[in-house]
């Protein structure tokens, strides 16, 4: 039995190791410590899978029921393995894009790396909301820190005000639960929801609804989005992305179909519209952008409004459709940035219109952009397959305007098409003629990244198994 | 054991891909990877005559529902498997030929893995694994499409084959989605067998979104624009994607979900639209001087003729006219092929001024243009005495004119490709003889399988007046085309002809295309302004809040009378408010 | 052991170093440092003698439910406080000591009145103490702070002592607990009169105009006492009167307290986002902490009022750790937001506890300003008032926005951090870092206080 406070631990004592020889330069640098700190919790992490996890908790102020808990509960696995394992490859990008200030980079890194897997774990909700924060102000530092100079510090700004309220709603939704069932424990709030009248549940659901739509993000509160993404250094945007997002996705998942269903359920159908038209006007949004680090950020809002209708039709089939599409979805768009960056790298744009031809320079680079590509569009036998299948197998039972978001993806195969047939295929220019293809690193990685995107694409049930509560 | 079938190809294209082989070793493999499955699926067909065994497997499970995938193996779906892999084993040996100096490892692994993908369609019996195998098709007609990026057709024209295919893709995802919803289960027999129990609109959408998937597959009358583009790939996939196999995807889609189409009640609307892309094809067709895309006319106006037996709830003379159309089809491509290689070019009057009348080659091209205008003895004409079976008179005469039209584009081309004779003798080869005389000679002798094939599947047939009219205006059609084109004796009613065609070009899909694709690009550019107005918005709320705060700040601007002012204000204030509480 | 009570320590001890003092000034003695010493012995004594046995409890003043633990950190806080000012390069007079420990005096003495009289002299001994601190400073503009804080606080005194004498025309007592009669119109208008002489002290709007000239004319450390524990004093003041000794009507208070609350916490949030100086916009954020405790009094329950004393130590540790460590940034003429790129150049201790401090006012976890935010939204949940809890939302969004506009500009660059640019460092920096870091382990530690 793996005990889940090693998750933390280790982490932490990669923090404190990082902190100690943060002025040996050479051969302890901060990313070796922070890379050897996340392979070896991910290692625990799979070893907890063969041998099973223990549960943890400590009491720290009973005033406020403020206890130091860890336990896993229903959706907790799958989420743990984007957390513990998608970081890894995220940090190798970085090692190429940050240059300065490298010990606090990776100080930060860490920091979001222990509060992401704390939030998945902490079955206490003051715990909960302590990493939940933690993340949002050490990525707020990345963001304004390390982002594209000019726009950082404005885009990093409205990236913490807006999450920020976020966080406060779900603070408030904490709260209320606190003052109608006495306790901050998940477990204990589960089983005493009927203490809590109908009209907290719906104000309670409606304040959890804007955490969600903020950190995932949907329709009208979207708008940090764009400048986030794309001021922040690439290795943000993933991790942003990759990891970040699917918070929203988890608390909606935990707290809205975990407790409050019935409200959910008296909702759907508005809710599912919203997410339809999330979607559809997303998508629209992706294929007006020219640059492709912007396409792929309105694009990875697209997967989250699919997200979301598949949780809001509050039926299992869905939600277990939503989990595996954002695990899948954090591998896909991690990989898809990180082929961004190296385009920009090497042709010094994001603007897939100025590049063409690169299939015949870099035909590696091509091979796993054409992946990453073919494995949003949901062809079968990669991971986000399975997960749009069952979200609308799910929500479809529920409404039939979900079908709807199909079309979404039509426009997203329109642009997609666009930004490989524009950035591969075509005649080489002259000024991209010595460009390189990827490096032994980069393949590692992406094939790292490539593994998962076909393992959950062929075998979800490995997902679906250890979502058995559902 | 169906997946017996599959697996050489799947084997292969991991093979290929992993060895990365330039030279002619992965030829070698794919060629194998063919046969192999071809022998499998005559044992199968064999051993698995005239039953019907489903083999399921379980991808994965939530509660109660159950995502299987599952073969089957009866008659059709092993005779189709049959004639696949026959068909790719011709494909890979003339490939052997035309791909020789490009780069073998790519081609033959995304040809084996489409192969495979087309077997694994064939025999799948649950909806969710037929649309897995879908969309690998269509991924692989895009990679395919695409070979020669470097080119800016092939760029162009594999994205818009995929676009368009997509939508029938979705179509298809959300008609199993709904079927899914309503039957519970992904098998097409459970389906079938179940069909009164569910309420009637669910039938009717799914068939619906089903029609669009095979159409677009097919590329019937809206969608028909991305086959012509496709032509800009390699001949041999040309010829067992975008003629023989893939495009006949859509067709077998319908013929597997026949009693649902009649349950639906929309065979009617697929008849109408079948004989508007057949004739659309026919004249289009007339108008166009590269040779692979007269073909690529004629593919999908004899697709057109397969919906018109599906319309016509006639699977039997679908499946023997697709069995036909795949033969003589892909034998015409072979042709437009070594005539590409050998002379340069794929313009049918460069064509002939280059010279090209040499028998070997002249001949089977003769009998496919005879076959695609259903001249007996070859097997096409029997096999239009099955398609037409069930058409009634309305039909028929539309069918008529039809049949002169095809002649006519068809002959047209033979006419003008072979109008000079050879300046030298055309070279030989194995990878190119054999494939076109195998496949000339079946096309020649084929008719006769009429005759035992209903013992395969359920087929009739028969050679009434009818039949005869059709023959007749087919052969009018070949003489008006020999009296224009080859004779050259009416210059003047041939340029009228390509007046015609001139006009009809406008009518070609492709510009409605293009303006709606433009459309949902102006549509996006502006959302996404807005959208950036949206993001802004924040920022000009957050700064209108600042401004105001900087006016409120000169209120406390150091004056210590003041500060005292505004305390005795606010003290009265809330003397005010108490007194008016109390 | 009866007498050996905060207070008392306090009184002797003031009394002590005037002794004391007069004794070396006859002999000659040069050296006052002895003397600083003393002072710091004093209130540590104080501190001991009030976590051993508690507040001083005599006939006008009495020990009540809160009153050790507040006395305890406002203890706590002036002795950090002191030391940090001890450790100033020049040497302060010793009327400063003497001055320093009476608003210390005043400002416990406050905390145990039980009665309007004790009350408002204990307030005046603060205040009166609290403007020669300011004066001390003897800076260009230190004297014209220190008279508008004097204006100022006459005229809220007058107002004060107005509103006790109407207070005692309708009750015809001043005792607390023996405060009964209820509904009479002089009584009600005194106790909205009250408030407005409280509310100076504790800054709210409209009351709080003084604060933001004061602070940034007066010296950093003595600007951490004023904002920490003068107001800390003023806030348990109108706890006192509101909370245990006036039966007013509650939906009257309540509505007039929040109306006040809201005011002051908007007002101060947007003022505090458009100052160029850090330490106007330290100040404001001051305030706007205030109106966050007064917002948690006015629900008058006692969920409100653990939360309301709870966050008045909260933000009482971490002004005190802001103003201090802004006290080392502005000897290295880090003034303005633009220069904030410079201090953790200025000394790193400083910047990361001043970060700390930050966090902890903007209520980020795990800090103490968020474990009191947190008690305040939970008794403002209890009492049902979910709208004005999502009004708060948007202040504190507003305040985000201010204190990270600061700290994002800390930024880290390259320059800065090079390892070879050698800050001397002075002794007396290095001692005010450790008070500092003393301060936020104590911040940290206040957690469990919750």
């Amino acid at each position: 039995m793996i005990n889940f406070i090693f998750l933390l631990i280790v982490p932490l004592i990669g923090i404190i190791l990082t902190l100690l020889f943060k002025n040996q330069s050479k051969n302890l640098s901060a990313e070796v410590i922070a890379f050897g700190t996340m392979v070896a919790t991910a290692i625990l992490f799979a070893a907890g899978l063969i041998f099973g996890f223990a549960s943890f908790g400590v009491s720290i102020t009973p005033a406020v029921d403020f206890s130091f808990s860890l336990a896993s509960n229903f959706i907790t696995l799958p989420f743990l393995l984007l957390a513990t394992v998608l970081p890894i490859p995220i940090l190798l990008f970085a090692k190429n894009e940050i240059k300065e200030n490298k010990f606090l980079f990776y100080l930060l890194y860490l920091i979001i790396y222990l509060s992401v897997i704390g939030v998945f774990i902490s079955s206490n909700l003051i715990v909960f909301f302590l990493f939940w924060e933690l993340a949002v102000l050490a990525l707020f530092f990345i963001v304004s820190f390390w982002g594209d100079l000019k726009r950082a510090r404005k885009a990093g700004m409205k990236f913490l005000v807006f999450t920020q309220f976020g966080s406060l709603t779900l603070l408030a939704v904490f709260i209320l639960l606190f003052v109608y069932t006495g306790s901050f424990n998940l477990q204990t709030i589960e089983s005493s929801m009927s203490a809590v009248p109908s009209y907290i549940e719906y104000t309670s659901f409606f304040l959890l609804l804007i955490t969600v739509m903020i950190k995932m993000p949907i329709f009208p509160l979207h708008e940090w989005l764009p400048d986030s993404y794309y001021s922040s250094p690439t290795s943000g945007t993933m991790l942003l992305s990759g990891v970040l997002s699917k918070l929203g996705g988890f608390a909606f998942i935990l707290f809205g179909f975990g407790l409050f269903r019935n409200v959910l359920i008296n909702l759907r159908i508005p809710l599912i519209a919203l997410g339809v038209f999330t979607a559809v006007y997303i998508a629209f949004t992706a294929s007006g952008q020219k640059d492709l680090k912007m396409l792929l950020s309105y694009s990875s809002m697209f997967y989250m409004a699919l997200v979301f209708i598949g949780v809001s039709s509050g039926i299992s089939t869905a939600v277990i459709g939503s989990v595996i599409l954002m695990v899948s979805h954090g591998f896909i768009i991690t990989l898809l940035f990180g082929i961004s960056y190296m385009l920009f790298k090497r042709t010094g744009t994001y603007e897939t219109s100025k590049m063409s031809g690169l299939m015949s320079r870099m035909p590696i680079l091509a091979f796993f952009f054409m992946l990453g590509i073919f494995a949003s569009l949901g062809v079968p036998g990669l991971s986000n397959f399975p997960g749009e299948l069952l979200i609308f197998i799910g929500s479809y039972a529920v409404a039939g305007i979900s079908l709807i978001a199909i079309f979404g993806i039509m426009l997203s195969t329109n642009y997609y098409l666009r930004v490989l047939k524009e950035s591969l295929f075509g005649q080489l220019q002259n000024k991209l003629a010595m460009v390189k293809d990827m490096d032994k690193l980069e393949i590692a990685v992406l094939s790292f990244l490539s593994f998962f995107i076909v393992l959950i694409g062929l075998f979800p049930s490995i997902l679906i198994n250890v979502l058995g509560g559902l | 054991m169906l997946y017996l079938i599959v697996i050489p190809m799947l084997i292969s294209a991991i093979l290929i891909a992993v060895l990365r082989e330039r030279r002619l070793l992965s030829w070698a493999i794919a060629v194998a990877g063919a046969v192999v499955s071809f022998i499998v699926s005559a044992l199968l067909f064999s051993s698995y005559f005239n039953k019907n065994i489903i083999e399921s497997y379980t991808w994965f499970s939530i509660s109660s529902l159950n995502f299987s995938l599952s073969f089957i193996g009866n008659n059709l779906t092993l005779f189709m498997a049959l004639l696949v892999s026959f068909i790719s084993v011709m494909v890979l040996l003339f490939a052997g030929f035309y791909m020789r100096k490009e780069r073998q490892s790519r081609f033959y692994a995304e040809m084996s893995f489409f192969i495979f993908s087309m077997l694994g369609l064939v025999i799948s019996n649950s909806l969710l694994l037929f649309f897995i195998f879908w969309e690998f098709v269509g991924i692989t007609s895009y990679l395919l499409i695409g070979f020669w990026y470097d080119r800016e057709g092939p760029a162009v024209s594999s994205k818009k084959a995929l676009l368009i295919t997509r939508v029938g893709d979705l179509s298809f995802l959300a008609a199993i989605v709904i079927l899914f919803s309503s039957f519970h289960t992904f098998s097409i027999s459970n389906i079938l067998s179940s069909l009164s129990s569910v309420p009637h609109y669910v039938i009717i959408l799914s068939g619906s979104l089903l029609v669009i998937a095979a159409f677009s597959k097919a590329a019937q009358f809206p969608f028909y624009t991305w086959l012509i583009d496709a032509m800009e790939g390699p001949t041999p996939v040309s010829s067992l994607l975008h003629s023989a196999t893939m495009v006949a995807a859509g067709a077998y889609l319908l013929i597997r979900l026949l009693p649902l189409i009649s349950a639906a009640g929309i065979e009617e609307f697929i008849v109408i639209i079948a004989f508007i892309t057949a004739v659309a094809s026919a004249m289009l067709g007339l108008k166009e001087r590269h040779f692979k895309k007269i073909l690529a006319y004629s593919t999908i106006e004899s697709l057109a003729f397969m919906f018109m037996a599906i319309g016509t709830l006639n699977a039997g003379g679908a499946v023997f006219y697709l069995f036909t159309h795949a033969i003589f089809k892909s034998m015409l491509f072979f042709i437009s092929g070594v005539l590409a290689i050998l002379l340069g070019t794929y313009d049918i009057y460069e064509l002939k001024n280059k010279g090209t009348r040499n028998s070997w080659v002249m001949i089977p091209a003769i009998i496919g243009f005879a076959s695609i205008s259903a001249i007996p003895p070859f097997m096409s004409f029997f096999a239009h005495s099955a398609l037409t079976y069930n058409f009634n008179i309305y039909e028929d005469l539309t069918f008529v004119f039809v049949s002169f039209l095809t002649a006519l584009f068809s002959f047209r081309a033979l006419f003008v490709i072979f109008g000079k004779k050879a300046k030298k003798p055309l070279k030989k080869e194995f990878n190119t003889v054999f494939p076109i005389i195998t496949l000339a000679v079946l096309s020649t002798i084929g008719g006769a399988f009429l005759y035992f094939f209903d013992d395969i599947i359920k087929i009739s047939h028969a050679f009434d007046y009818f039949s005869f009219i059709s023959l007749a205006a087919a052969l009018i059609g070949v003489f008006v085309a020999y009296e224009i084109f080859y004779k050259d004796r009416a210059k003047v009613s041939s340029e009228h002809f390509y007046n015609i065609a001139n006009k009809l070009e406008n009518y070609r899909y492709e510009k409605f295309v293009i303006a709606l694709g433009n459309c949902m690009q102006f549509i996006g550019n502006g959302i996404a302004k807005f959208d950036k107005m949206l993001a802004n918005s924040a920022s000009v709320a957050a700064e209108s809040a600042f401004v105001l705060s900087s006016k409120t700040r000169e209120i406390e601007n150091g004056d210590a009378f003041r500060y005292i002012t505004a305390v005795v204000i606010g003290l009265i204030a809330f003397i005010i408010i108490a007194v008016i509480f109390v | 052991m009866e007498y050996f009570n905060a207070q008392y320590v306090l009184f002797v001890g003031i009394l002590l170093i005037i002794l004391i003092d007069f004794i070396r000034q006859s002999l000659n003695a040069k050296r006052k440092v002895f003397m600083h010493y003393i002072t710091a012995a004093i209130l540590t004594m104080s501190l001991i003698s009030t976590i051993l046995y508690g507040n001083m409890n005599i006939h006008l003043f009495s020990e009540t439910q809160y009153s050790q633990f507040i006395t305890g950190f406002m203890l706590f806080i002036s002795l950090l406080v002191y030391l940090f000012i001890l450790s100033e390069k020049k040497e302060h007079s010793v009327v400063l000591d003497i001055a320093y420990l009476s608003a210390v005096l005043g400002a416990t003495l406050v905390v145990i009145s039980s009665n309007f009289i004790s009350l408002f002299l204990s307030i005046e001994l603060l205040s009166i103490a609290s403007y020669a601190l300011v004066y001390m400073n003897k800076s260009n503009n230190a004297l014209e702070g220190a008279v508008k804080y004097l204006s100022t606080g006459i005229v809220s005194m007058v107002i004060l002592i107005f509103g006790i004498s109407l207070i005692y025309a309708g009750a015809g007592t001043l005792s607390f607990s023996s405060l009964h009669s209820i509904s009479y119109l002089p009584f009600i208008v005194g106790v909205s009169i009250v408030v407005a002489g409280l509310g100076f002290k504790s800054t709210l709007v409209p009351f709080h105009m003084w604060a933001p000239d004061t602070y940034e004319s007066s010296k950093s450390s003595v600007t951490a006492f004023i904002s920490s524990v003068s107001k800390a004093a003023g806030l348990i003041a109108l706890i006192r009167v509101f909370f245990f000794a006036l039966p007013v009507s509650s939906s009257f208070v309540t509505a007039l307290f929040i109306s006040i609350a809201l005011v002051t916490i908007f007002l101060s949030a947007f003022l505090a986002s458009v100052q160029d100086r850090i330490k106007r916009l330290l100040a404001y954020s001051s305030i706007s902490q205030a109106g966050f405790a007064f917002i948690s009094l006015a629900v008058l329950t006692t969920r409100g009022v653990n939360a309301a004393v709870f966050y008045i130590f909260a933000f009482a540790i971490a002004d005190a750790i802001v103003f201090l460590a802004y006290d080392i940034f502005e000897e290295k003429k880090i003034l303005y937001k633009k220069d904030e790129v410079k201090m953790y150049g200025a000394s790193k201790i400083a910047s990361i506890t001043f970060f700390i401090g930050m966090l902890s006012l903007a209520g980020f976890p795990p800090t103490i300003g968020f474990f009191g935010k947190l008690l305040i939204f939970y008794a403002l949940f209890s009492s049902g008032y979910i709208p004005i809890v999502i009004l708060l939302f948007f202040s504190l969004l507003v305040s985000t926005f201010y204190y990270f506009n600061v700290l994002a500009g800390m930024r880290i660059t390259k320059g800065i951090f090079k390892k070879n640019t050698k800050q001397v460092i002075h002794k007396e920096q290095r001692f005010k870092e450790a008070i500092l870091i003393v301060l936020t382990l104590a911040l940290f530690a206040g957690v469990i206080f919750a």
